[in-house]
């Protein structure tokens, strides 16, 4: 499972030349992190080289560029939404729902059809690029479907074990309310 | 053989070349044949970059093989640029020593 996780890290088209030779040899050695650090500066070579030499071509490259747009229109109606939440979760005379406050004003203060423009069409646009670009890649990258499939599977198969996911949820939760304790003791 | 700090480890291309001096190897092979003549343990992540690069290159070619682990061997020109690397390391070799031995 972490062999192909770091194979998922490499470009698709590297991928689809080396990746299955990659995850065998993955199989055969011990996960350390030295061995997991490895893999990861190879990952970034191998996206460096793939920029460099040319193989990221236009095909490629305008998804990149699609999904990078679509974050930048969603971005605003979060920052909103985000703030409207952490104002509304303490009083707004500590931080940080005070921040969140400004934050907050700063959009109330737009006109009406500005933000509609960021709560509504923004994000409508965003989705509708998102799903483009997912749908296009994954018609397109026979590479980027198996890893799409593995990573289906492997999340099935951890959702079938009861106490795994109730330990997860445990996890997740202390550390959400360690962070909230700590975050509290320190703005006071 | 452990990595001492003072020295730094061989190219991993010239490591592979010269593991491939011997015949074909997959990954795996060429992982363990290093570690034995050189004492360089070289990650998958490091093994696979050199031999993209070498492939590239035209130095090295896969073999066919209905094994995932695909074996790799020579090209003409990766042997001579292997025989030319030598002879480069076989003249600063022995000129340091000569060098070394008469400061």
């Amino acid at each position: 499972m972490v062999g192909r996780w770091l194979v998922a890290l490499y470009p698709a088209r590297w991928r689809a030349r080396y990746g299955d030779e990659l995850l065998a040899l993955l199989e055969e050695e011990p996960v350390t992190p030295g061995l997991v650090m490895d893999v990861i500066r190879g990952a970034l070579a191998a996206h460096a080289t793939a920029s460099s030499s040319g193989v990221l071509t236009m095909r490629t490259r305008t998804p990149a560029l699609a999904s990078i747009v679509a974050i930048l229109l969603v971005l605003p109606a979060v920052t909103f939404l985000t703030a409207a939440l952490v104002r509304s979760l303490q009083p707004t005379e500590y931080q940080p729902a005070r921040a969140a406050q400004a934050v907050f004003d700063a959009f109330a203060a737009l006109p009406a059809a500005a933000i509609w423009l960021l709560l509504g069409l923004a994000p409508l646009l965003a989705l509708a690029l998102a799903v483009a670009v997912a749908w296009r890649r994954l018609r397109d990258d026979a590479a980027a479907r198996d890893d799409l499939a593995a990573f289906a599977a492997g999340w099935r198969r951890i959702l079938h074990q009861p106490a795994l996911v109730l330990a997860a949820i445990a996890a997740i939760a202390s550390v959400g309310v360690l962070a909230f304790a700590v975050i509290h003791a320190i703005a006071g | 053989m452990p990595r001492r700090p003072d020295i730094q480890p061989p190219d991993p291309g010239l490591l592979i070349l010269a593991s491939l001096s011997s015949g074909p190897k997959h990954g795996y092979a060429i992982t363990r044949d290093v570690r034995m003549f050189a004492g360089v343990a070289l990650g998958p992540g490091t093994l696979y970059g050199a031999i993209a690069r070498l492939e590239d290159r035209g130095l090295i070619e896969a073999v066919d093989s209905p094994d995932r682990r695909r074996p790799y061997r020579l090209t003409g020109a990766g042997r001579r640029s292997l025989e030319r690397q030598l002879s480069v390391l076989e003249r600063v070799t022995s000129t340091v020593v000569g060098r070394l031995a008469s400061a």
